[in-house]
């Protein structure tokens, strides 16, 4: 039976979610034959690092056919799942695709970015398919099929980039956590407030409280997903509850 | 796909992760943000030699501005080492500029490369990492052939 030992390393960047490259190798390579043929080694002299994923452990010994590492000045930020980097990148594609989510009006748009990733977006029925939205991209994934899904959300781009009643997503952990992408910076620098207290008519609010304990019985979300309530153009920030729907 | 334009003129803040790469030093001038987001002014700094007589290694400050980028070939200047201690051939004599009008600054001669830029096919990442490159190349390689000084 033909053996299935890994002969790759993978090489991505700390700074650079999105990008990798497989270094073809059948035996160890050293931490500077890594950098230096992986294409990462800096142009100014800067000095970089190997860093081992997910751990983030500093690699000062050989890399192993079959690891992943991480090259940067810096260690990643651990807290954030590797292959659930934030990297805000904006883009504008057709929603080919639109389907149902929850009771409340809800649903789920989805379409190819030029790369055949598909980008995932909420919003409202009967509002996304056969239209083209901007959007921005926020985490990616690649299935074991090799197949590429991103999650993002829609956003306005005009000064008020977010109305009342609109849909987005959140990361729960990391530098960026609980910020919403600015299209007037390129980051996610709008600082969001989730609900300490359901005030609505209906009661049917999530606030942070109740995610948080719904958090303990159904696991921690690293996303979660966001209704807009209402947006200061001044001070450029968001107040928001949490969609248990967009969410578990 | 987003069009080539799409993204608007100036370099996007997903395109200046790729250039911390290979130059983790760089950073964007706050001064030419512009309204879409994107930014107009990077400063990358750039290990080149000296001049074509000597190699010994000089650290070029390049101020590069994209506010035409992607349609048009960017201009690249020094920022430092003063234009008294720059003895590479293919770098002008410092000027003032619209770009910075309170600093000198020494552009930096490109040739015809401009022509070269234009014929590019029409990708952001493509132009951006060829346009750097050849910065690069000049930085290192002086053309006495083609003096500026």
């Amino acid at each position: 039976m033909e053996s299935v030992t890994s002969t790759k390393i993978r090489v991505g960047h700390v700074e650079v979610p999105d990008y990798w490259v497989d270094l073809f190798a059948d035996s160890s390579m050293t931490v500077n034959d890594v950098i230096t043929r992986s294409g990462m080694k800096p142009r100014d002299g800067s000095p970089v690092n190997c860093y081992l994923a997910p751990e983030g452990a500093l690699v000062t010994g050989d890399v192993d056919p079959g690891q992943t590492v991480l090259v940067g000045a810096s260690a990643p930020n651990v807290k954030v799942p590797i292959n659930r980097r934030i990297s805000p990148r904006e883009h504008l594609f057709y929603v080919k695709w639109e389907r149902k989510i929850g009771s409340d009006g809800m649903s789920i748009g989805s379409g190819f970015l030029g790369d055949g990733c598909t980008l995932w977006v909420p919003g409202m029925e009967g509002r996304l398919a056969s239209r083209h939205k901007r959007a921005v991209e926020i985490t990616r994934e690649v299935n074991a099929n090799g197949k590429m899904h991103a999650q993002g959300y829609t956003f306005l781009n005009s000064e008020t980039p977010y109305m009342p009643g609109d849909l987005a997503r959140i990361t729960t952990s990391g530098e960026d956590a609980f910020r919403l992408y600015d299209p007037e910076t390129g980051l996610l620098s709008i600082p969001v407030r989730i609900i300490h207290e359901d005030r609505s008519e209906n009661g049917d609010r999530m606030t942070f409280r109740a995610a948080k304990h719904k958090e303990v019985d159904y696991g921690p979300r690293f996303l979660w997903g966001i209704r807009i309530l209402g947006f200061d153009t001044e001070r450029r920030s968001a107040l928001a509850f949490v969609e248990e729907d967009l969410t578990w | 796909m987003v069009d080539y334009l799409e993204l608007g003129a100036g370099i996007t803040p997903d395109e200046l992760r790729r250039v911390l790469i290979q130059y983790p030093s760089t950073a964007a001038v706050r001064q030419h943000k512009m309204r879409n987001g994107n930014l107009g002014v990077i400063q990358v700094s750039m290990v080149g030699v000296k001049s074509s007589s000597d190699s010994s290694q000089v650290r070029y400050q390049v101020l590069i501005d994209f506010r035409n980028f992607p349609s048009t070939t960017p201009k690249a200047f020094i920022r430092s080492p003063h234009s008294s201690e720059i003895s590479h051939c293919n770098i002008h004599k410092s000027d003032r500029y619209p770009l910075a009008p309170n600093i000198d600054l020494c552009a930096v001669c490109i040739g015809r490369y401009a022509d070269d830029y234009e014929s590019l096919p029409e990708a952001r990442v493509m132009r951006l990492g060829c346009y750097l490159n050849q910065i690069q190349y000049i930085l290192s390689n002086p053309n006495p052939n083609s003096r500026a000084r």
